[in-house]
């Protein structure tokens, strides 16, 4: 290359750059006025829906639900999106100001959404309505209330009950314990007669209902201090670690399973502690093995020792949404009889009205309400609910004694807790 | 280039733009613009954004209120972060400890699969290929493998079983005395084919004369090796060292996995980042979050000037 026309093609590039550059900036500032002027040109209000799907069934019932409800609301498209992480996906979007109009809410994460602003209140657009809140349990309703104000309905839930292989029970000549007692004379019959062993994770989402049973607990009735570190929990959690410590139940990590249910489903376990979405599971993956529902045990015979967790999660509206009627009306009929009814006949859950009849053969876990504690606490707890579980697994894996668990987890509580 | 020929003094226009040297500097800017100015949105100004957030409260619909150095002195007291004397179990501790094993670990095997590479060997580029291959493949993907053939029913326990004559069920993720160890050897593996990379491009940059030299003099391999070959690396060493150090102290994705995000069992997998995205994500601190970030920015830039000090200048000395 001569050095004249060297310098040339230097010069032209300078300038193809700076002009590259120069260039993006009014195109992109274009861009973003020009899409703010657009009228809306179609009748029809597009909303968009967010939810998890735990499984096949429940990706099915909603779309079914959905299609429902579009059917019965030709002005309104619902725009799906299955987000999966789903928390990480919803943060993003409530970060963005631009979050779906209508969504899931897990009760457990409830209070840190709620208390950072981003759910819409219901109660003013259910009176206008004449939406009543009597048809729903009331305390699945409490999980979503925060100062006095309801940001959330429903959509189905869950206590805990035990769940047996009939099978097992029969070889070992066992019937289904009621009480702890009861479950240690069972799982040594089981051992002895070879059977698999119970199930038992170590987490709170599952020690928590035994440490109601004891009439021990977490936080106080108003919420506004931890009382983890008591005699009755450090009882309950040392009878539960010491089964799985003296080989009468395993952890799914030492079944190498995923979780409690593909245990029972895979036959490596005998007793498992689970939800309602275990018969779905079931029902779906395991048709051929036996097995069956019972209450959940209690701390000794009698009511006063039972206790269990229940699980739920809403339909809330964002407050940043831009279609908040129609998202509203789709709210109505989501956790309306209609709405709850094709839910619930899709996947099979327990509805969260009382005027919606559950599926068949769920009558054991309704019986649980009234010994059912929301699983929920307080703004910030998922580090604490963290610290728990890594609390009591080192205390299952003996590198500290229950007590001491128990103090740490209850001064991360109260350090949640603003104490 | 018809045009050009009517334009004889089209160079000049140019010449009277400042110096020769400040010219041939615009032009070297006008090269990089575009990629610079992506650098400059995606990287510097979100740490800067970071360190401006890291002194709010800040929720997820962005500032609450302005907290002073409140995160950092909130960090300073925090013993999931740190404590001590050093605890495992800690986020900053528990870094800390993986770095120290797996920084040497990846050199040692990186280095030697670099020089098994390097010899005179048949199939030297299948080796080559083979080698290389774990880095390829996402650290996800590996991970999600790695929790079957771990899981206590899984292919190591079985194999175990076989040598040892007796079942073997040790779940390695789910136990806090081998989960952290577990992502360790996961991690030297699949790492050390990109540090044999950087080993062998060094090892192919020292002149043949020198091993010329040694033959002559009669010097036995192994003092080839020491004498020669490992001092004359040094800016592999410097290259390799800082770049296992980075990724190590940056851990999150396979402790993630296989504590679910929980940084469990028993702490055993809490990293740095991962409290990190822990406090972001699921407490929506993100001032928090975004303090944390820049005391590990701190601590990441403070040791690789360290790591250059001892190193040198990085320069090869013959």
């Amino acid at each position: 290359m001569n050095p004249r026309l060297r310098s040339r093609v230097r010069a032209t590039v300078v300038l193809a750059g700076t002009l590259l550059v120069l260039g993006a900036l009014p195109a992109s500032t274009a861009a973003m006025t020009g899409g703010a002027a657009h009228p809306t040109a179609a009748k029809a209000t597009t909303i968009t829906l967010a939810h998890w799907s735990s499984s096949p069934v429940e990706l099915k019932g909603i779309r079914a639900t959905i299609n429902a409800f579009e059917k019965a609301n030709p002005s309104i498209k619902v725009n799906e999106i299955n987000l999966d992480p789903y928390p990480e996906g919803m943060l993003a979007r409530f970060a963005a100001r631009k979050p779906p109009d209508i969504f899931y809410v897990d009760s457990n994460v409830f209070p840190d959404w709620v208390s950072q602003g981003v759910l819409e209140p219901l109660d003013a657009r259910m009176a206008a309505a004449h939406m009543s809140k009597k048809p729903f349990y009331p305390r699945l309703l409490d999980a979503f209330r925060y100062k006095g104000k309801l940001y959330g309905l429903p959509k189905d839930w869950s206590p805990l009950a035990m769940e047996a292989n009939t099978k097992a029970l029969a070889a070992a000549g066992v019937a289904a314990p009621k009480t702890w007692a009861g479950l240690t004379a069972a799982a040594k019959k089981l051992k002895a007669a070879g059977q698999p062993p119970v199930c038992l994770g170590v987490d709170l989402a599952r020690i928590l209902a035994f440490m109601y049973q004891n009439g021990g607990g977490f936080l106080n009735a108003t919420k506004t201090k931890a009382i983890v570190n008591t005699s009755k929990n450090t009882a309950a959690v040392s009878t539960y670690i010491n089964w799985i410590q003296s080989g009468l139940a395993r952890t799914p990590a030492q079944l190498g399973m995923g979780w409690c249910g593909e245990a029972l489903g895979k036959e490596k376990a005998s007793i498992i502690f689970e939800g309602n979405w275990v018969t779905s599971y079931m029902h779906d993956t395991f048709p051929g093995v036996s097995w069956k529902t019972y209450p959940l045990i209690g701390a000794k015979a009698g009511n006063k020792y039972r206790g269990n967790l229940g699980f739920t999660a809403s339909y809330s509206i964002a407050k940043d949404s831009k279609n908040k009627a129609a998202a509203f009306k789709m709210l109505q009929f989501l956790d309306g009889p209609v709405g709850q009814k094709v839910w619930i006949s899709n996947v099979g859950y327990l509805p969260a009205r009382s005027d919606v009849k559950p599926p068949a053969g769920r009558a054991v876990y309704l019986k649980e309400a009234p010994f059912t504690h929301p699983w929920q606490f307080a703004p910030g707890f998922s580090k604490v609910t963290d610290t728990a579980n890594n609390e009591l697994q080192a205390a299952f894996e003996g590198k500290e004694t229950v007590d001491v668990a128990l103090r740490n987890i209850q001064a991360a509580a109260n350090a949640a807790l603003g104490h | 280039m018809a045009v050009a020929t009517g334009r004889r003094r089209a160079p000049g226009r140019f010449q009277s733009v400042g110096s020769a040297k400040l010219r041939e500097a615009l032009v070297g800017y006008a090269f990089v613009i575009v990629p610079l100015a992506f650098f400059m949105l995606f990287f510097i100004f979100p740490i800067g954004y970071a360190m401006y957030i890291s002194f709010f409260d800040w929720g997820i619909l962005g500032k609450i209120g302005y907290v002073g150095t409140k995160n950092y002195r909130d960090l300073w007291h925090d013993h999931l972060f740190w404590t001590w004397p050093p605890r495992r179990g800690t986020a900053i501790w528990n870094t800390f400890y993986y770095t120290a094993i797996v920084v040497p670990a990846q050199m040692a095997l990186g280095l030697a699969l670099a020089l098994a590479v390097n010899a005179r060997i048949r199939g030297k580029s299948f080796f080559r290929a083979a080698f290389y291959f774990p880095s390829l493949t996402s650290s996800a993907a590996v991970t999600a493998i790695a929790l079957f053939i771990l899981n206590s029913g899984g292919l190591l326990n079985a194999l175990l079983g076989k040598i040892e004559g007796h079942p073997v069920q040790t779940p390695w993720f789910a136990q806090s005395s081998t989960a952290l160890e577990s992502i360790m050897g996961l991690n030297i593996w699949t790492t050390s084919g990109t540090m044999m990379l950087f080993y062998l491009a060094t090892l192919q940059s020292i002149p043949t004369d020198v091993y010329e030299a040694a033959a002559i003099d009669g010097t036995s391999r192994w003092r080839t090796f020491w004498k020669i070959t490992f001092p004359l690396l040094k800016p592999g060493h410097f290259f390799v060292a800082v770049l296992s150090f980075i990724g190590c102290l940056k851990l999150f994705d396979q402790a993630f996995i296989i504590s679910g995000g929980k940084g469990g069992p028993a702490y055993s997998t809490v990293t740095a980042v991962l409290y990190l995205y822990q406090t972001a994500i699921f407490d929506s601190h993100w001032g928090y979050a975004a303090a944390i970030g820049m005391v590990l920015f701190v601590i990441i830039f403070f040791f690789t000037l360290v790591q250059r000090l001892l190193f040198g200048r990085a320069e090869i000395g013959y």
